[in-house]
């Protein structure tokens, strides 16, 4: 357990907690229509945060600061952490307080073939740590839609375990040509504001905002709320379609909910962006564990859907709503519409019940619930139950990508150097059959073929289910590789066509769950976004991954593809468990 | 009619990247989407820009999609009929 000990909201309805979480209680939209924004012509409903009074803000808050070479979305990382110290008071520059970043897309429209720094998701990382004056080097997660769940799991796991006392988890996205243009391809937005659970709901509104959540080991007053405990799984079923079976989120809501008593559960935060297979694929997660009765909101007719910061934002609020002894409503819910029955809070109510659920879904057959609890005691902090069992990690296969050259342990397989794409000429020459390969962009064709020839070669059968193995990827670049290529579909005026097939693959994990589809793997998948391969921060991840019973495998490592260059360096591992 | 559905056939293998289909694998009768390529929800979505693009023809509602893209033929029809380039 660990607790909120500082936390901020800047969105469209405000530049704090209080201003937000007041403007949601008095049922305040924050989506307007937008025409002609960003240079794209089809209007969209979305939550935009006012610029006039960013640079108040920023006026006043940073007085005697030169923030001339940060970027807007920059900016928000700095207003929102400082407004959150301002409450928790930590050392920011306290070698046991780290910072993580949650975020999908960062400085993305800053992007050219040049590849100007700013591109770069650890460079604003860096740039905020460095601000700050603190020299640990930032965690930067890119696990599409629940970043900012998967970044407080991350606190969790660190804090627990001893690596930090402090945590300052911070998430954002901004809107732009890029992001916008790509959900309308989806044919995602709806046309007016969104009504989640709604049996009229027409698809999600995007929005902006920047969160953050400080977490410290011990508690600063009594009824603060702590997060208890947190899960993320795949659905292994397909990269952008929610799972017709909600396995990965029904998987999550196992995990955190095995150990507690579930009277006590006030409400649920749902995602509840607003599409049609996303609001269903939650009612019927809540079904398949019997929550159905639990009432359960949505924030998204508020703020939209603000990505990268969405789970913290909207756990927020709702740690707000649970400190107020109240449960909030699902705005724009008319009528119920889903095939599973659901609880949709109607209306404001009072709860004395303690704790409430976080769900959140995203690309990559990505899926992630946390569990948060008010405490009726002052900073009692429970120690980490020991088992006397250390863990340790046996190697079970290797694969290595360098210049063009695969070994697998000592297996040595040469992509030859010929005309047009030579990973598909790789694919074709080692007779692999997975005719979804040629769909894939090049950063998740390389980590497939790395994986399938690892997998290959410990004769791992793809057709079994395997709850109980995890993907931790990393790499410097995210997705630049296929951004570059989106953006060729959105540059050109005259020839203005977004391709869905191509934004799908504009997030990092989509490879992890390429490789989790393939393998049907149904455990922890998550990417990572770093300046340099770091063995000692994976292998971390690696050890944090492996401790509950449950997870016995793990596939971890560095994925890199950017025009024309690959870099591989993955490691199956299996953990064994010694007596301390 | 015959020309389109070709052009059709060999659009959708390079749009929708179907490397190992031959425009002759192809059935101008037979579902797109199901067990027949494979199409997924993904690939519905490129075929909508693919009718704007090529063909001029705005879709606003996906759901269109399933009666237009049933197979080559009938969306073959559809374009007969309704493109402006």
């Amino acid at each position: 357990m660990i607790f909120c000990i500082g936390n901020n909201i800047i969105s469209s309805l405000g530049f704090s907690t209080k201003e937000n979480y007041e403007a949601v209680l008095k049922g305040q939209i924050g989506l307007s229509l937008h025409e002609n924004t960003f240079g794209i012509i089809e209007p969209f409903f979305a939550s935009l945060i006012d610029d006039e009074r960013l640079d108040k803000e920023l006026v006043f808050n940073f007085k005697d600061e030169d923030l001339s070479s940060f970027t807007r979305f920059e900016k928000l990382l700095l207003l929102s952490v400082k407004r959150a110290n301002d409450e928790a008071k930590i050392n920011l520059h306290d070698k046991n307080t780290l910072f993580i970043l949650s975020t999908t897309k960062g400085n993305v429209s800053y992007l050219s073939d040049d590849m100007d720094e700013r591109v770069y998701l650890w460079h604003s990382a860096k740039k905020m740590v460095s601000f700050f004056g603190n020299e640990n080097e930032p965690l930067v997660i890119s696990n599409a839609c629940i970043s900012g769940a998967a970044a407080q799991i991350e606190a969790l796991r660190l804090i627990e375990n001893n690596y930090y006392d402090n945590c300052v988890v911070v998430g954002a996205d901004v809107l732009s040509k890029f992001v916008v243009s790509g959900f309308q391809s989806f044919k995602a937005l709806s046309q007016e504001q969104c009504k989640p659970f709604d049996k009229n709901r027409h698809g999600l509104n995007l929005g902006e905002a920047a969160a953050t959540i400080i977490y410290s080991k011990m508690g600063k007053k009594a009824n603060n709320i702590s997060l208890v405990n947190g899960a993320i799984r795949n659905d292994a079923r397909h990269i952008s379609a929610p799972s017709i079976e909600a396995e990965g989120l029904y998987n999550c809501l196992v995990a955190i909910t095995e150990n507690i008593d579930k009277d006590d559960i006030a409400f649920i935060n749902a995602h509840g962006t607003a599409t049609i297979y996303n609001d269903e694929m939650e009612a019927l997660a809540l079904n398949r564990i019997a929550l159905q009765h639990i009432p359960t909101n949505s924030l998204k007719a508020h703020f939209g859907h603000t990505l990268g910061a969405a789970a913290l934002l909207e756990s927020i609020i709702s740690m707000q709503a649970l400190t107020d002894r109240k449960i909030l409503k699902s705005t724009n819910c008319i009528e119920v519409g889903a095939k599973h029955d659901i609880n949709v809070s109607k209306e404001i109510i009072n709860t004395d019940k303690n704790m409430f659920i976080k769900m959140v879904s995203g690309f990559g057959g990505s899926n992630a619930a946390l569990l948060f609890k008010i405490n009726d005691t002052n900073t009692v902090n429970e120690e980490v139950q020991s088992d006397d069992l250390k863990v340790d990690l046996e190697v079970i296969v290797k694969g290595v990508l360098k210049d063009n050259v695969i070994y697998i342990n000592d297996v040595k397989y040469v992509l030859e150097d010929v005309p047009g794409n030579i990973l598909d000429n790789f694919y074709r020459k080692e007779h692999i059959s997975y005719p979804k390969f040629f769909k894939m962009d090049n950063l998740c064709k390389v980590g497939f073929i790395v994986s399938e020839l690892m997998f290959r070669e410990v004769s791992f059968d793809t057709e079994i289910p395997k709850k109980d193995m995890a993907i931790i990827l990393c790499n410097r670049s995210s997705s630049s590789d296929d951004d570059l290529l989106y953006l060729r579909s959105i540059n050109d005026k005259d020839n203005y066509f977004p391709s869905p097939s191509v934004f799908v693959y504009t997030l990092p994990n989509i490879v992890t769950g390429e490789i989790a589809i393939r393998n049907k793997i149904l455990g922890e998948s998550s990417f990572y976004v770093s300046e340099r391969h770091s063995e000692e921060m994976i292998l971390r991840q690696v050890r944090n991954v492996l401790q509950p019973k449950s997870v016995k495998y793990v596939l971890f490592g560095w994925v890199e593809s950017l025009k024309g260059k690959y870099e591989v360096e993955l490691t199956l591992v299996k953990k064994i468990l010694t007596k301390i | 009619m015959e020309n389109l559905i070709k052009e059709l056939k060999e659009e959708i293998i390079k749009t929708l990247n179907l490397e190992e289909i031959k425009p002759e694998d192809i059935d101008e009768n037979a579902p797109l989407f199901g067990d027949g390529l494979g199409l997924d929800s993904i690939d519905a979505l490129e075929l909508i820009v693919l009718m704007e693009k090529n063909y001029g023809i705005k879709l606003q509602d996906p759901n269109q999609g399933k009666e237009i893209f049933k197979s080559i033929v009938t969306m073959a029809d559809y374009v007969h009929k309704n493109r402006t380039k």
